[in-house]
């Protein structure tokens, strides 16, 4: 019986650390879960951010270029488009919003979508490039980005682009 | 008179042995308590912090299992009794497959 007591509370003692530390534990590990998911998030955020910067780019530097030569409605158009569509053929698709079918982006697509606008007077040019969507505005360019927390890329119905030169 | 000696040094005994148990046996339900306590505000802290990342990032869905309830412009995180709110920057419109208000994106 000697140092029955003294033993008995070790064992609770022990008992009651190893309880502590499995709590601990898998808070530690949810927390972990978490920042991986605030790190994808932000990632996808970037990348996001990175697709429309250069969409932005290609369309205004394609203007600009428009702006400042003779080029008609369809060469102006046909220039955009197939750049856009060579940035975004792997990264981006074309998506019905209802029925969620997906094709592969192609210059040829992308002219059904779009339009451009081009006024030149003596002294003034001016190039607008509108994504119009098709006749039902159901069909978008879209990619969703990230893993268990979704984000999306999107060029939106009536997404608008002008240059005057 | 020895026998009256051994009885109350038994009965001694039994009462520090209900006193040890007891005492353990409320620590034991205190620390569950606060166990439960901790997971809930836990749970609330990873539920606000995936929130209001996804206002701040436009972020359209959550497609893992959320763990609070939402409350308008509160989580709750709930861990058997016990309820722990935070407040979030912006209010959840659908529980499952987490949708939250955003605002609006990219010119759209």
């Amino acid at each position: 019986m000697k140092g029955f007591f003294s033993i008995f509370l070790v064992l609770v003692s022990i008992i009651i650390i190893f309880d502590l530390l499995v709590v601990l534990s898998e808070q530690n590990n949810s927390f972990s879960e978490i920042k991986t998911e605030l790190i994808a998030i932000e990632n996808a955020s970037k990348d996001r951010s990175i697709l429309e910067k250069n969409v932005d780019k290609i369309v205004s530097k394609s203007l600009e270029e428009i702006v400042f030569s003779d080029t008609s409605i369809q060469e102006g158009l046909n220039l955009i488009n197939s750049r856009l569509s060579n940035y975004l053929k792997e990264k981006a698709f074309i998506r019905n919003i209802f029925s969620d079918s997906k094709q592969q982006i192609t210059k040829n697509k992308l002219n059904d979508l779009s339009v451009l606008s081009i006024f030149r007077t003596k002294n003034l040019s001016f190039a607008q490039y509108t994504f119009t969507s098709d006749i039902t505005k159901t069909t978008i360019v879209s990619k969703k980005l990230g893993k268990n927390i979704l984000l999306e890329f999107t060029i939106p119905i009536n997404y608008v682009q002008e240059t005057t030169g | 008179m020895n026998s009256i000696e051994a009885i109350i040094a038994l009965i001694s005994l039994l009462a520090f042995l209900g006193t040890l148990i007891s005492g353990i046996s409320f620590f034991n339900y205190e620390l569950n308590e606060q166990e439960n306590n901790f997971t809930a505000i836990n749970t609330a802290n990873s539920c606000t912090l995936i929130i209001d990342s996804m206002f701040s990032n436009s972020a359209k869905e959550f497609l893992k299992e959320f763990e609070c309830y939402g409350e308008g412009r509160k989580v709750v995180g709930v861990e058997k009794e016990k309820r722990k709110e935070r407040e979030i920057i912006t209010e959840i419109k659908k529980e499952k497959f987490l949708e939250v208000k955003l605002n609006e994106h990219y010119l759209q």
